[in-house]
């Protein structure tokens, strides 16, 4: 097969490009009223011809309920999946429409801190609309947000989704793509210190990025340490900042309290360890919570990714 | 994104919620219109395929057919949105739809093809006529209570 023709056919892949443009048209095009049955058929579809992303959720899932069975487990996942097509519906429904949406804000006075704070970090998870999430914070707090994404697979993907994260938020939202060089470590750094704020995905460890293994619901999981490095470095608060979906057209903002991490102990890497300990036990209640919202759709288990 | 308190699309509900006093503006924000409206569409399309591919059939193999005309059916309803976006365009290019939007100007097409599948329906010698009744009926209602809407309106109006 030429490189032409794979590049082609690349585009019809579970992450290719196409099924993003494919929602742009549909957003669109297509009556509010005809959006549920299709895209519960659009659904269908992922879940029997996208088997890698449906394995992933399904080995996700089966760490949040270890005693489920593997068929229960499948369900579980055919609902985040279900969940994850609403939710970047409603993103380019945002985008291209402006569209209104209900929303609730749980911990408001965190979420206040925040837009107020000078130089700060939002540690959030693979769960609900995080895109939608930064555009609608930086649209209410009139703040920029530099969002440290995990790199797409695919490079024209990764072009749409940078270009729609402009749109949603109107200029406000820049993205970097979260790799294992050093390079970035400093202009975030030298972003908070500017008084920006750093949004993070703190769920999901790519390779090369430093890291270090906790228990979450009982299994030894990595966890991504960068944003530790950065709060204690920088001097700044950790802001746990998740937004879900919570019905048609609703959602929810929900703040935790800010994470500290000062120089206490005698190394650095103890101070990480207890900051770490506190983001661990955050996200391991919200995904028990929100977990047909849990996006993280690669394996979170080493053990799953090896297979 | 702003709070919004719910309201509806269709003028039915809107006439309903003007004559309760509350705000009939139009949103798409309502989850049971959304999925009534949406399933009622769906329903018509399914029911006129079923009569037209699985009448004169066993019963047997019409139990076997059912859920594979629903994937046939889905499929059908991607290529017909994607059909009406040229008619669409085409439409526009001769001064028609140029003031609807793109989803509205959808939402006219198909609703004139889903009350064309309801009279077959309706015609049909079966249990199916009763559905297509339905949806004709929804439908008169809903265009009589869309010009009741307008007349008020033209008539708030003038009183301001």
């Amino acid at each position: 097969m030429s490189a032409t023709t794979s590049s082609f056919l690349r585009r019809f892949t579970a992450r290719g490009v196409f099924w993003r443009e494919y929602l742009d048209w549909a957003v669109r095009n297509i009556p509010f009223y005809l959006q549920p049955i299709l895209l519960f058929g659009m659904t269908v579809f992922f879940f029997f011809f996208a088997g890698s992303v449906r394995r992933a959720a399904v080995g996700n899932l089966s760490l949040v309920f270890p005693h489920s069975s593997r068929v229960a487990n499948h369900f579980r996942a055919f609902r985040t999946l279900l969940n994850f097509a609403w939710t970047i519906t409603d993103a380019a429904k945002f985008k291209l429409s402006r569209d209104e949406f209900h929303y609730e804000i749980i911990g408001a006075e965190f979420l206040d801190q925040l837009g107020a704070g000078r130089g700060a970090i939002v540690l959030t998870a693979h769960l609900g609309s995080y895109d939608l999430g930064a555009a609608i914070f930086a649209q209410k707090f009139q703040r920029e947000i530099r969002m440290v994404r995990a790199p797409e697979t695919d490079v024209e993907t990764a072009e749409h989704l940078q270009a729609s994260l402009r749109e949603t938020g109107e200029g406000a939202v820049k993205v970097d793509y979260n790799t294992s060089g050093a390079l970035l470590s400093f202009d975030l750094l030298n972003a908070i210190r500017a008084g920006e704020i750093v949004s993070i995905q703190g769920d999901r460890v790519l390779p090369g990025v430093a890291n270090a293994e906790v228990e979450l619901f009982g299994q030894p999981v990595p966890l991504p340490t960068g944003p530790f490095t950065l709060a204690l470095v920088a001097e700044v608060p950790i802001y746990p900042l998740f937004f879900v979906r919570a019905g048609h057209r609703r959602y929810r903002i929900v703040t935790r309290s800010p994470i500290r991490v000062p120089r206490t102990q005698p190394s650095r890497d103890e101070d990480i360890a207890i900051g770490l300990a506190v983001w661990r036990d955050v996200l391991e209640k919200i995904i028990a919570e929100y977990w047909q919202q849990w996006f993280a759709l690669v394996p979170i288990l080493p053990a799953h990714a090896k297979n | 994104m702003r709070k919004t308190e719910t309201a509806f699309y269709f003028a039915l509900p809107r006439l309903f919620a003007r004559g309760r006093g509350m705000n009939d503006s139009r949103t798409e924000m309502n989850w049971l219109e959304a999925n009534v409206v949406g399933g009622a569409v769906h329903g018509i399309g399914y029911l006129f395929a079923a009569q037209f591919f699985l009448r004169g059939l066993a019963s047997w193999a019409q139990a076997l057919l059912l859920l594979p005309l629903a994937a046939g059916v889905w499929l059908a309803w991607l290529v017909i949105l994607h059909i009406n976006s040229l008619l669409i365009r085409l439409l526009r290019a001769g001064g028609l739809l140029r003031g609807l939007p793109d989803d509205r100007a959808q939402s006219v097409l198909i609703g004139a093809m889903i009350t064309g599948l309801a009279i077959a329906l309706w015609r049909a010698d079966s249990w199916c006529s009763f559905a297509g009744g339905i949806w004709i009926a929804a439908v008169v209602i809903n265009l009589a209570a869309a010009l009741a809407l307008v007349l008020l309106s033209r008539n708030g109006t003038a009183a301001a």
